[in-house]
């Protein structure tokens, strides 16, 4: 039996204006302002081009592709930060974004504030993420520098801190960006049989990647898209 | 409490303790600091315009003090509000928490941060020997409700227009520098030609600074500028918040 679809996207379209007209100033704006208002008005730029595919609970799902083949767009709809221009995306369950190196940390702060600052911004109560501030602790395993401020910390020691805050926010669809690059052998090895652990108790991941080796490592199911369509999908062969 | 309502008190409160814990963690001079920029500024306007132009304002040190902390509540959160989306942009990208919750706790940041320089306002009371005028001292936490309204307003406007403009930054810089001279600060309500009064209506924040300063040295009350300022506070709010809602969605797509 398959597991129940837990993301669609149904004939998905999204277009940016393309705003470098109006980003490049007011000044610029102002001056061409009749061209301008019309480029904004007309000039669109399709990110993603009637894409359809469903995500199933509990799956390891990799989104492939070349730069600017809408990876990241995709991502940001599933995540809620951008909408469709067209079409129907469905979205069930609470999604847990991993967050760029060091987003939403500062870095005078210590690793155990920034760890509780990051779980709020997630969407935890204060409450929620003290209770597994420890867990979330020792599985970043910061030893002493716990209650130093970050700006001591090495990228991997970040990295670690910021997966395990996500980790540790009880997501049902886990987005993950690029991200496995960072940190060291030991702790890539200790998210893999995390992220395993995720999927058997039914956690849905989704990745994006243009590294194909990593991808066909951990996923069961990949899509390829270029120019915001779809352009195969697979199952990667089983690594004995 | 339900659970949401839970949420956004954690929300502003870890977001404003993270901004106070950044202001005040690295030197213990962090308060010192921030208390001697205005303070600095009131000694040359004091030199400048007491002995220089010879002025005549009385207590003007005080006078100066119960403009530039306001002033300086304002000008510090217009001028971080503009680049706060921007600065935070992975995070935009990426998060869906409520974005207008960082615009509040930077301008809460600053208030708290207003509040704190209070007692330096109560020395500066004692050295001239002003007393405390009963019942108008009641009106001051007024005012700075309305303060924090107006720029609060203007806080969500900048922030949200800055994303799709960005060089209104520079604008921003030019404008706030024209206020200043706009607004009596550093020198009388009184002392302004009647051609040019029309534009103490047309500024909210020199309606407050007035009041503040019939409170503390005359013991009076500008009624028809409280009215006003509140006017202001309301309608200012209310426009930032909605452009701020309404360019919200698209803030992910153009950081």
């Amino acid at each position: 039996m398959e597991a129940e679809k837990i993301v669609i996207f149904d004939d998905v379209w999204k277009y940016y204006p393309l705003y470098h007209q109006i980003t490049g100033g007011i000044k610029r704006f102002l001056i061409n302002l009749p061209a301008a208002v019309k480029q904004i008005k007309e000039s669109k730029f399709w990110a993603v081009n009637g894409l359809s595919f469903a995500v199933r609970k509990g799956e390891a799902f990799g989104i492939m592709g070349p730069n600017g083949a809408g990876k990241s767009t995709v991502m940001a709809m599933i995540a809620g930060v951008i909408k469709p221009s067209k079409g129907r995306l469905t979205v069930c369950g609470k999604v847990a974004p991993l967050l760029e190196l060091g987003a939403g940390f500062h870095f005078d702060l210590t690793g155990r504030e920034n760890a509780v600052l990051n779980g709020i911004l997630l969407g935890l109560t204060k409450a929620e993420i003290l209770a597994k501030l420890d867990q979330i602790l020792a599985f970043a395993e910061l030893g002493e520098f716990i209650d130093q401020p970050i700006r001591t910390y090495s990228s991997g020691m970040m990295a670690r801190l910021g997966f395990s805050v996500a980790i540790h926010t009880d997501p049902e669809i886990l987005l993950i960006d690029e991200i496995l690059a960072v940190g060291d052998e030991n702790f890539q090895q200790k998210c893999l049989i995390k992220m395993n652990q995720f999927k058997e108790s039914g956690v849905t991941i989704i990745l994006i990647s243009h590294d194909r080796t990593t991808m066909e490592r951990f996923c069961d199911r990949i899509i390829e898209i270029k120019d915001g369509k779809l352009v195969t999908t697979f199952k990667p062969s089983p690594i004995a | 409490m339900t659970k949401s309502s839970r949420y956004y008190r954690d929300l502003i409160f870890e977001l404003l303790r993270k901004e106070i814990k950044v202001r005040y963690k690295n030197n213990i001079l962090g308060y010192a600091w921030s208390i001697l920029n205005p303070l600095a500024q009131a000694l040359v306007f004091f030199v400048a315009f007491q002995y220089i132009f010879k002025v005549k304002i009385e207590n003007y040190v005080l006078f100066l003090i119960l403009g530039l902390f306001p002033w300086q509540w304002f000008l510090n959160s217009v001028v971080a509000s503009s680049v706060s989306m921007i600065s935070n942009a992975n995070l935009i990208k990426k998060t869906v928490f409520p974005r207008e919750y960082i615009v509040y706790a930077g301008v809460l940041n600053d208030m708290v941060h207003f509040v704190l320089s209070l007692p330096v306002l109560g020395l500066f009371l004692i050295i001239y020997h002003q007393p405390i005028y009963f019942p108008h001292i009641i009106l001051f936490p007024v005012l700075v409700l309305v303060q924090l309204f107006i720029i609060l307003g203007i806080s969500l406007l900048v922030a949200s227009v800055n994303v799709f403009f960005r060089d209104l930054e520079r604008l921003i810089a030019i404008l706030l520098n024209m206020l200043f001279y706009a607004t009596p600060i550093i020198y009388a309500l009184g002392m302004i030609p009647d051609s040019l009064k029309f534009i103490i209506y047309l500024n909210p924040l020199a309606l407050l600074i007035i009041n503040y300063r019939d409170i503390f040295l005359f013991g009076a009350v500008n009624w028809p500028y409280f009215w006003l300022s509140i006017v202001y506070a309301v309608g200012i709010f209310l426009f930032g918040y909605v452009t701020f809602n309404r360019l919200k969605p698209r803030f992910a797509e153009v950081l």
